[in-house]
Order: C-alpha cells, then structure tokens, then sequence
C-alpha cells in the first residue's frame, strides 16, 4: 500500500564556504490515498526534499549523496533523465508556493495546460484543448471555455493557483506534492484552495505530501505529519497525536507557539535561538542549544528515529525503551 | 446583473489580447523621433518595393555625353561618371539595402538566437563552448572579420552580406543566453520541469517566447548597422561590383568627384544616411515603448 517511499536521503550543496547537508538521512512513506503533511521552518530541507523526489536538482550545486526514493517500488534517483521525464507531471505532479509568477505570462492559460495532454497522454490539440476546458472547470474557475483563451495576468492569485492544480492534476498523477501551496494567498482563498484539494483528492484518489510550515494548514488536511528540524525529520505521527500527545520538544515548541482564542493576551510564546548554521551543524542533537530539556548527553550523541508503537520519533528522551534521558540526570 | 455579466466580460475578452500590443503601439506614437522614423522607413520600404515602378530607367544604362550631369529636370538627382542616372541607382540602391538588413539580421538571429538558447539553457561544458567560440568571434573588430569571411567568400553583394551575418551573431547569442539563464531560474519554468516536459519544449515553446521582445527591439536597431556595414563592405571594394547599383560602392565610385560634382557621392551617401537614421529612431523608439517596466503604466 506504501506509495512513496523515501529512504536515509541525504542532499548536499557545495557553496563557497563548505558543503551544506540540506537534506541529512530523511526517511518517511506515503500510503496510497493519504495526505503526509511535512512541517518545518523554513529552511529545514523540506522544499529540497522535494525537489529531490521530482529530481529537479539538476543544475544546481546539489548531490544526492545516499538514500533511496522507492515509488512503486522503482528507485527514482536510479532513473535516467527521460525515465523521470515520464514520472514528472503524469505520475508525481507539482505545485508551487507563489502562484503569481508560476505561469508563464506571454502564454495563454489553455496553452499552458495542454502541454503535459499532449505529452504524457498522447492527446491532439482539440482533444487537449477540450479537456483543459473540462480541468478548469473541475477546479472551479467560471466561464472555463473564455479563461483557456486569457493570459495569466488577467487572473487573480486564487485562480491562478487553482490553474496551477489543473495543471498539476491533467493526466491523473498518483502522488501530488503541493509545496507551500496556500501561502501566498489570503485567508479566504487559501480555505477555498485547501477545499479544492480535499475535494480533488478524493475524486481522483491520490496521494499528497503536503509541504508547509502552517500548522493550521497540516490540521485540516493531513492524515499524518512528518516534522523536519535542520534537515532531519524529528518525529513522525498521525496528526491527532501530533496535536494532541506531540513527543519531540521541538513538535511541543511548534504547537505551543501557536496563539489559541483561550490563550491569555500578551507575550506570544517563542522557540528560544534561530535555527542552526547549515554549515556549521552543532553536535549531538541539532535542537540541543534550543531544547529547554537538553541534556549533556543531547551534546554528545545524534538520536536517530526510534519508533514507539505507530509513531517515531528522534530525541534521546526516549531512547531507552521510553525512559526520560532528560529526567534521569 | 445576470445578463449584463457574460457581455461585458466578453468585451474585455477580446481586448485583452490586443491590449498589450495596443498599448506599444500607443507608445509609439507618443514618441516623435519613432514616428519620424517610421515616416523614413516607410518611405524608403515603399521606395524599395515600388522602385521599377518609380523609375523606368536602367539603373546601368550609360549615357556617356551626358556624364557628371549636376541635378535637373531630366535627372533630379544628376548622372554619374558613366552618365548614369543617380535617382534611378539610388532608388535601386535602396532595394538592396532592404535585402541587406533583411539577410544579415536573419542570418545573425537563425544563428545567434539558437545558440544562445542552447547555452543559456543547457549550462556547463556546452554553454563554456559556445561562449568561448562566440568570445572570439567578438574579439575581432567585426568589420575587420568581415572583410576576411567576404575575401574567402568571394565579391559580390550577397556574399557580403552572409559576411556581415556571420560576425553579427554572436550578439544575440550574448543576448538571449542572458534572457535565458535569468528566466530558467523562474518559477513557471521550474513548473513547466515539474510537468515532465523535454528541454527542447521547454526551450522552444517557454523560454523563447519570453525572449522575443528583446530580440525584436535589438533586431531593429541593428538594422541599421547592418546596412552601414555592408555598405563599408561595398566602399572598400569586396561587397557589390559594377555596375550594381549598391548604395555603398556608388559612394566610393563617386568620391573622387566630390570637390567637382558633389551630387555623384553625396546623394548615395544621404540615402544610406536618412535610412540608417530613420531606422534607428525607429528602433529606439520601440526600445522604449516595449520597456516592460513602462507597459504596466
């Protein structure tokens, strides 16, 4: 049932000032059907994550060093360049955080979306300009046959991003990885969008790795959350425990540093410290300088993920079948 | 409300296309040197396509008794060493200056604009290449390296010409492997990579688009340079021969009886003179109505 599976991945760039390891031994799965939130600050290696799955990485200064990207079972790191070709846009598509320049603007709307018909599902041009109208109109944008011949200007953020799902979902990809996709848009809207992509997931029944540091957002969509810290995913768990039972001292930071209607006004409460130097890693437990329950063993020693029951997580606090390593110094 | 609706957003419709070209054009206009040198391009395009029409003459008929003819009623322009008529060379004249502009500036763009795509686009070893290659094409004086590619060619004016468009491309590689490598790093081409699609679509159907707005205002203003070089071509002796009635070669032909008759050498000279002109206005005008910066306003 595992649909993706991404194994002990490790990206690194080379900058000038030395290697930075965006990405450092992340593992987690998507189960065919269900929405993975991946929640970090920015910064944490979510994006590069991925970008990595997509293998969009080319050009740039980036390696993947280690690790293994199963969908299917296939590897995709181990995929030439036209097999992903194939994969991008039909079987894993994409969309971006910032729907107002993610459109070509000297391209009209229609042209834009029949590109990827053409290509994955061998369509003509009439049939593809048909089922863009069709798309449009599935997302929710009125008058569909008039706006497959607008350019993207004429659009607002809402609707271009709703063009963008057209897009992204015109030749029925299995997996959909929406990477910040309602941040750039207000409130109302970004509900709208949220709805649409509920709605559209259980339409077409695929899978989401939903990429966002809205916890809000990972609320009302996912089934289960995946946290990143500094490249590492900290904990894993359906998102009733991570909202309810969170385990890392870094998860409790994230929801405590929520303001709630019942919070007391005054001071919103802050995870104390930034988030570490990409270069210059501190030892141990990345989150030790801001953990307020650090040990001198979190200096010391990195945890890795340790699963507890249908959860994991990766602080030392636990690393003795449950046993509070903070608590019994 | 129902019904005014559709009708009122259709109207936008089918302005929204036009708009943008629209507003150029608007521009344009405002502007009064481009509208100057639209006037200078116009009359000379009419002059070029219109010229057997104008003048019955042939522009290599020679009238020996009636050399070095000053302006008249039988010959406004005068007539030449040869008793040639010059209104009838310049009108002819202007003919192959507009094949001039034409050839170089297609040769140059079917050439530069590709590379400087493939360059831009594909990066690494490949681009290092085609730079390298285009770094020494432009380290030559470029008149200096036409006169050799059109020795080797051989004389004659299209020879020329495919002369001055081979040292001219590297411009427009220079050019659009810019565009290129600052609009790969946009977000709807990183969409378009998500989508699955072949570096050539992308290239060609995504990123060219984008690009040809520059193009288009580079290619105006080197119309001009264009000409001017093909002329030099022609003035030195390796471009048009006699008795082609080439701008450039009328003018060197000419020269020696600038201080006894002006009108031989002059009166070429002013027509390449009012054309590169009227061709640069023209240019410069549409440079700054196609600013993507100003359209907005």
């Amino acid at each position: 049932m595992t649909l993706l599976e991404v194994q002990d991945l490790t990206t690194e760039f080379r900058t000038e000032d030395g290697i930075v390891r965006a990405v450092d031994g992340v593992s987690f799965h998507v189960v065919r059907g269900e929405t993975l939130g991946l929640v970090g600050e920015s910064g944490s290696g979510k994006s590069v994550t991925s970008l990595c799955i997509m293998r969009l990485l080319q050009g740039t200064s980036a390696r993947t060093t280690r690790g293994r990207i199963l969908f299917e079972g296939e590897d995709l790191l181990k995929k030439d360049e036209s097999g992903m070709r194939h994969i991008r846009g039909n079987q894993i598509s994409m969309i971006f955080q910032e729907p107002m320049t993610s459109l070509n603007p000297v391209l009209t709307v229609g042209f834009q979306i029949i590109e990827a018909l053409k290509i994955h599902e061998g369509l003509t041009d009439a049939e593809a300009s048909e089922k863009a109208v069709e798309l449009l109109r599935m997302v929710g944008i009125p008058s569909p046959d008039r706006r497959v011949k607008e350019f993207p200007h004429r659009l607002s953020g809402g609707m271009r991003q709703r063009v963008m799902i057209a897009m992204a979902l015109s030749c029925s990809p299995k997996l959909l990885i929406a990477d910040e996709p309602t941040t750039a848009l207000d409130v109302t809207v970004q509900a709208q969008i949220l709805d649409l992509m509920r709605r559209l997931k259980i339409e077409l029944g695929m899978s989401i790795l939903l990429i966002t540091h809205d916890l809000g957002v990972i609320a009302g969509m996912a089934h289960r959350v995946a946290v990143m810290y500094a490249g590492q995913i900290v904990e894993v768990a359906s998102a009733d425990d991570i909202f309810n039972a969170p385990l890392h001292p870094y998860t409790e930071g994230l929801l405590y540093s929520i303001p709630t209607l019942d919070t007391p006004r005054g001071k919103l409460h802050v995870i104390e410290g930034t988030v570490p130097d990409p270069i210059h890693m501190p030892p141990g437990c990345r989150f030790h300088p801001r953990c307020a329950e650090a040990s001198p063993r979190c200096r010391l020693q990195m945890p890795h993920l340790i699963h507890l029951g249908d959860r994991s997580v990766a602080c030392l606090k636990y690393a003795n079948g449950g046993t509070g390593e903070a608590s019994a110094q | 409300m129902r019904a005014i609706e559709p009708t009122r957003s259709a109207v936008d419709e089918a302005a929204a296309p036009e708009r943008q070209r629209f507003k150029v054009w608007r521009r344009l206009m405002r502007n009064p040197s481009g509208v100057a040198g639209m006037v200078i391009m116009g009359i000379f395009l009419l002059v070029a396509v219109a010229g057997p029409y104008l003048v019955k003459a042939d522009p290599a008929a020679q009238d020996l008794p009636l050399r070095l003819q000053g302006p008249s009623s039988a010959h406004p322009f005068g007539t030449d060493q040869l008793g040639r008529d010059i209104l009838t060379r310049v009108v002819y004249g202007t003919r192959i200056s507009v094949q001039v502009g034409a050839l170089v500036l297609f040769v140059a763009v079917t050439i530069g604009v590709p590379l400087g795509a493939i360059a831009g686009y594909t990066g690494g070893w490949v681009d290092e290449v085609i730079m390298r290659i285009t770094d020494i094409f432009l380290s030559f004086p470029s008149i200096v390296l036409a006169m050799a590619i059109s020795v080797v060619l051989g004389k004659g004016i299209y020879n020329a010409m495919l002369a001055v468009g081979l040292v001219w491309w590297p411009w427009y590689t220079r050019l659009v492997r810019g565009q290129i490598l600052s609009l790969k790093q946009s977000d709807f081409i990183r969409a378009v990579e998500s989508q699955g699609l072949s570096p050539f679509r992308i290239v060609w159907h995504h990123l060219l688009p984008n690009t040809l707005a520059t193009i288009t205002v580079q290619a105006s203003l080197d119309v001009g340079y264009a000409i001017l070089a093909t002329a030099g071509l022609s003035f030195i002796g390796l471009g048009a021969q006699p008795p082609t009635p080439e701008l450039g070669s009328m003018v060197a032909e000419g020269r020696q009886y600038l201080t006894t008759s002006w009108w031989v050498p002059m009166l070429p000279g002013l027509a390449i003179f009012f054309t590169v002109m009227g061709v640069n206005l023209f240019g410069d005008a549409l440079r700054d109505a196609m600013d993507p910066r100003e359209i907005g306003r």
